[in-house]
């Protein structure tokens, strides 16, 4: 797995060689997130020094191969690894589970979890800044809001949730105007487009005064017009070789 | 039982400021006096059980000791996916401290019973789970707090007076002839006036969860009664997988997995449910003297 110069298609393709090998992980929802993994680990706001910062939850879960392979292209996670994704005696799963040695914070895959644990982290230790990525979808569940009370009210001002906004189910549950309902907890809601990392690090850069909330607007399977908005490669992998190329070849950032 | 906790606290704060006490909504006024002195290592963090187990997870990951504290049924069936997955899953060391044990809070209805949470939490890996009979022995068993992974305390309101050697959970009442009969926790109170006149080995639990099955294989008999003030069922598996390729006679003494429909007091459940003390008595003496076939 030679390391190109664009990281995201390189990590795309990997996504899918893996995925096949291994007939599991979801390869759109990874697509989707890419780009903001990318931001997080290439300008150093989960690592410094090459050193992992301990302060990223992907409440997501099933992202988890997206997250593994943005981590490889930059060294943090070796190829050997990586192709074992999901296979019996891999450390890395279809789900993080708890790991310092390959950069997991937490173990996640059942939603709803990522947000009360990045919260209790960000209570902890207040000059640390966390940082979570959660599923749009995943707002349907309660402990996203019960927890959105309490970064209000213990103002922990210092932990940035980022919601990758795919409208994936929005038919099943409508979250509707969800940045005008995130307004009442945080006054810091930005928008943005989740595909553009210069917008991306700019709004995890700023400082506010309160915590912040990133709607990041993506498309699901982002990079390969097949998969883009489809429910049915969700958790679908390519049924041969023949399929597997196509889609790496015409695979784009 | 229950006013120990505020105690320990207070009195651990002083020595670990590692110590951090999250109550949801419950037990607010008994900690008054930690939240005067100690206030940046208390919170109560208001009614949202399953948030608060995975802050405290959260916590947890930071370095920080929790300790969790609500009724037990909004901790444990409420919450029990967050204890498997935040605390259990990632192995870390929160203690969860639970009051309204069983059905201690009768009058409030099954809303507010949970006879269950032994045998719920029995079947997660790597939780600790303490089943102390008195104040006493809750002070002792709150020591282990440091230890790795999460554990759970339950805080019961019922006691018993029997002082007990006891030894990684377990400790022996006496020796006998006729058979064993584990006891565990708050339970020993509908037999500590009988003890001289039970001919049985009898041993203690006040931890079930790792069980001490060394204690248990050296008093084998083949006769074996678990009294328990919880639901029937919630330990036989690991007690019977602890007698292998020995022959067990079993009767079990505790909760009836049903909903307890009266109000009244505990007691008064306990009494229907003829888990009182003569008729445990009775109980066991049929059991020890019938012969087998």
């Amino acid at each position: 797995m030679k390391i190109l110069k664009n990281k995201i298609v390189n990590a795309k393709k990997n996504i899918l060689d893996v995925c096949f090998a291994a007939q599991e992980g979801h390869i759109p929802s990874s697509f989707s997130v890419l780009n903001i993994l990318n931001v997080l680990i290439k300008k150093n706001l989960i690592f410094k020094k090459k050193k992992y910062l301990n302060n990223f939850i992907l409440s997501k879960g099933h992202s988890a191969i997206g997250y593994y392979a943005v981590l490889n292209q930059y060294g943090y996670i070796s190829d050997k690894d990586l192709k074992k994704f999901a296979t019996f005696n891999s450390k890395l799963g279809g789900h993080p589970k708890n790991n310092s040695k390959y950069h997991i914070t937490a173990s996640t895959g059942s939603l709803g979890h990522g947000l009360p644990i990045a919260a209790g982290m960000a209570f902890a230790k207040k000059n640390k800044k966390v940082f979570v990525l959660l599923g749009d979808q995943e707002c349907n569940e309660g402990t996203l809001w019960e927890t959105l009370l309490l970064c209000s009210h213990h103002k922990l001002n210092n932990l940035t949730i980022i919601i990758d906004r795919n409208y994936s189910r929005e038919e099943a549950l409508s979250l509707g105007k969800l940045e005008k309902k995130l307004r009442i907890f945080s006054k810091y809601v930005f928008v943005i487009n989740g595909h553009n990392e210069e917008d991306i690090f700019k709004i995890l850069k700023k400082k506010t005064k309160h915590y912040k909330i990133v709607i990041a607007k993506t498309i699901k399977g982002y990079g390969i017009k097949e998969m883009e908005n489809s429910n049915e490669w969700h958790h679908k992998f390519p049924k041969d070789i023949n399929e597997l190329e196509i889609f790496k070849n015409k695979v784009y950032s | 039982m229950r006013s120990a906790f505020p105690k320990f606290i207070e009195k651990e704060f002083k020595r670990n400021k590692k110590i951090f006490t999250i109550l949801g909504d419950i037990g607010v006024h008994s900690f008054r006096n930690v939240f005067k002195k100690y206030n940046k290592n208390i919170l109560n963090i208001g009614i949202l059980e399953q948030s608060m187990v995975g802050f405290s997870a959260g916590l947890a990951i930071e370095n920080k000791i929790p300790f969790i504290h609500t009724i037990a049924p909004f901790l444990i069936n409420r919450c029990y996916e967050q204890i498997k997955i935040d605390l259990c899953y990632q192995n870390l060391n929160v203690n969860i401290v639970s009051v309204g044990a069983s059905i201690d809070y009768a009058a409030l209805g099954s809303t507010h019973h949970c006879p269950e949470d032994v045998s719920l939490l029995n079947q997660l890996p790597n939780i600790s789970i303490y089943v102390p009979g008195n104040e006493d022995e809750i002070l002792k068993l709150f020591q282990l707090y440091k230890n790795k992974g999460p554990k759970y305390f339950r805080m019961s309101s019922q006691n018993h007076n029997t002082k007990i050697q006891i030894f990684n959970g377990a400790g022996v009442i006496k020796k006998g002839s006729k058979g064993l009969i584990i006891v565990i926790g708050p339970a020993l109170r509908f037999i500590e006036k009988y003890l001289n006149q039970l001919d049985a080995n009898i041993i203690y639990l006040n931890c079930v969860k790792p069980l001490n099955k060394k204690i248990l294989q050296k008093y084998y008999k083949k006769k074996i009664v678990i009294i328990q003030d919880f639901n029937i069922g919630s330990i036989t598996t690991e007690v019977l997988n602890t007698f292998k390729n020995k022959t067990v006679i079993l009767k079990e003494i505790g909760l009836p997995k049903k909903f307890f429909l009266n109000y009244g007091t505990s007691l008064q459940h306990y009494k229907k449910l003829d888990l009182d003390e003569k008729k445990i008595f009775k109980k066991l003496l049929n059991f020890f003297n019938k012969k087998l076939n």
